[in-house]
C-alpha cells in the first residue's frame, strides 16, 4: 500500500508546478502593507480621541441630542466601533503574522486586551466623567491657566454677550471683549449656546480679540465660578475693540 | 546519493528547481503522515486521499516554506488540516467510524506509547483513544506515536508551547475516563 501510495502522490506531483515564490513574497507583503496601514489608521484614530479629549479638552463631539447616552462623548459611537475594530485587526495580524498568537500564553492575549480596552476606554472618557475632574480645585487651576496652545490657537473664557447664528460676541474673564466667529465645523457642547451663557471657545486668532471658533463649550451656571472666579466688573473693559 | 543525505529544509527549498528532492521527502514522510491521518480521520482509504492532498499541497506551496523553520512540522501542519476538514467534512453530525486497525505501525514496531502501557491494555488504551475528541486525539497522537516535542507540537496544533502540557495531561484524563467506562 505504501508503495502503491508513494507512486500516486509522485504521479501527481508530477502533473503540477510549484507556484512561483514571488507569489508569496508578495501575498506577505501586501498582508503586511494592509497590517501597517490598519495599525497606522487605528492608532490616528486612538491619538486623535486621546489628543482630542485632553487637549481639546470638553466640547469635542458634535452635538448630540439633548438626553441621548453619546452627548458629551469623545468619539462618536460608529468611531469607537471603528477605532476598536482597526485595533483589534491590527494586533491579530501582528500575532498571527508573527507566530505569537498561539506560541504565547492565553493570559498575556488577556492581558493585551485588557490593556486595549482600558487605553480605548480612557480615550473615549465621556464628558460627563470629565466634569468631574472640571469640578474639583485642582482642575479649575488647571482651567485657569490652559496649556499654552502655541501658534495662533486660542483659548477664551468668558461669558457671551449677543449670540447671532454665524458669530457672538464674548466678555472674558479678564474683561475684555471678543468677537468670535463661527463657521460649519465649529463644534458646541454643554448645552444651548444664550446670552450671558459662560463659554469657553478654543479657536484661532483671526485678529486682535477675534476669534475664529473650533469648539464651544458651554457652562452651567453652578461650575461659573470655579472656572471664572468672581463675576467681572461692568464695563471694565480693557480694550477698545469695539466692532460688535 | 548526496541528494538523500541532505537535510529536510534543504531538499524542501531545493524542491523548486527539482522534483526530486521532493521524492525524496514523499519517501521519507509517505508512512508517517500516512500513519498520522490514519489515526486522526479513522479511516484507511480517506488517509491515502489526505496524504496525497497534503503532498501536493506542499509542492505546490513549497515556495512559501520558510527553510528556517522545520520542514516536519509545516507537513504535519498540512495533514493536520487536512485532517481537520476533511473530519469536518464528513463527520460533521456523527462520531467518527473509527477502524482500529489504523492505530497499529504498518511495521508492528512499538510506539512510545505502547512502551508507555501494560500490554494487556493495549488494545483498550488504542479502543479509547479512537473515542476521543480528534483534537486531544492529535496532541496524544502527536505526543506518543510521532515522538513530537512539545515545541513542535505547538507549531502544528498552532496552540502555546506552555500549554502543550496541560493538553497532554486532559486528553490522558479524558482517555483514563473512557478507559474507565469501558472496563
Amino acid at each position: 500500500v505504501k508503495e502503491e501510495l508513494k507512486k500516486r502522490i509522485q504521479d501527481s506531483i508530477a502533473r503540477h508546478q510549484p507556484r512561483p515564490k514571488w507569489q508569496f513574497i508578495g501575498l506577505v507583503t501586501g498582508r503586511n502593507i494592509l497590517l501597517a496601514a490598519l495599525l497606522t489608521l487605528a492608532v490616528v484614530a486612538l491619538g486623535l480621541g486621546i489628543y482630542e479629549t485632553v487637549d481639546l479638552r470638553l466640547w469635542v463631539a458634535p452635538p448630540a441630542p439633548p438626553g441621548s447616552p453619546w452627548r458629551g462623548m469623545a468619539f462618536l459611537p460608529w468611531e469607537i466601533i471603528l477605532a476598536l475594530g482597526l485595533m483589534a485587526t491590527g494586533i491579530y495580524l501582528i500575532l498571527r503574522h508573527t507566530g505569537t498568537l498561539y506560541r504565547w500564553p492565553k493570559w498575556v492575549l488577556a492581558l493585551m486586551v485588557v490593556a486595549l480596552l482600558i487605553v480605548a476606554g480612557l480615550a473615549m472618557m465621556p464628558w460627563k466623567t470629565y466634569r468631574h475632574f472640571v469640578r474639583a480645585p485642582a482642575a479649575c487651576q488647571v482651567l485657569r491657566h490652559p496649556v499654552p496652545r502655541g501658534g495662533l490657537g486660542q483659548q477664551v473664557w468668558g461669558r457671551a454677550l449677543e449670540v447671532e447664528e454665524t458669530r457672538m460676541s464674548l466678555r472674558d474673564d479678564r474683561g475684555g471683549l471678543w468677537d468670535v466667529l463661527f463657521n460649519e465645523k465649529t463644534k458646541y457642547h454643554g448645552g444651548h449656546l444664550v446670552p450671558s451663557a459662560p463659554v469657553m471657545v478654543d479657536g484661532i486668532s483671526v485678529a486682535p480679540f477675534r476669534l475664529q471658533a473650533f469648539g464651544v463649550r458651554v457652562f452651567a451656571e453652578d461650575e461659573m465660578d470655579c472656572v471664572f472666579g468672581p463675576p467681572p466688573i461692568p464695563n471694565s473693559s480693557t480694550n477698545n475693540h469695539s466692532g460688535l | 546519493m548526496e541528494q538523500t543525505n541532505q537535510s529536510d529544509e534543504k531538499l524542501a527549498t531545493a524542491s523548486l528547481k527539482d522534483k526530486r528532492s521532493f521524492d525524496i521527502l514523499v519517501e521519507r514522510y509517505t508512512d508517517r503522515i500516512w500513519r498520522y491521518t490514519s489515526r486522526l480521520t479513522g479511516n484507511h482509504r480517506e488517509a491515502e486521499d489526505i496524504t496525497q492532498e497534503t503532498f501536493l499541497k506542499a509542492f505546490v506551496n513549497i515556495a512559501g516554506f520558510n527553510p528556517k523553520l522545520k520542514f516536519s512540522s509545516w507537513l504535519y501542519r498540512i495533514a493536520h488540516n487536512e485532517s481537520v476538514n476533511f473530519i469536518k467534512k464528513h463527520y460533521r453530525h456523527r462520531k467518527v467510524a473509527f477502524d482500529e486497525t489504523v492505530l497499529y505501525t504498518s511495521s508492528g514496531e512499538k510506539t512510545m506509547f505502547d512502551k508507555l502501557i501494560v500490554q494487556d491494555d493495549i488494545r483498550l488504551a488504542r479502543h479509547a483513544l479512537a473515542h476521543l475528541a480528534s483534537r486531544d486525539r492529535a496532541i496524544l497522537e502527536l505526543a506518543f506515536f510521532e515522538d513530537k516535542s512539545y515545541l513542535e507540537i505547538a507549531d502544528i496544533l498552532k496552540i502555546a508551547v506552555n500549554s502543550v502540557g496541560p493538553s497532554i495531561h486532559r486528553a490522558k484524563g479524558k482517555m483514563k475516563k473512557i478507559c474507565e467506562e469501558i472496563k
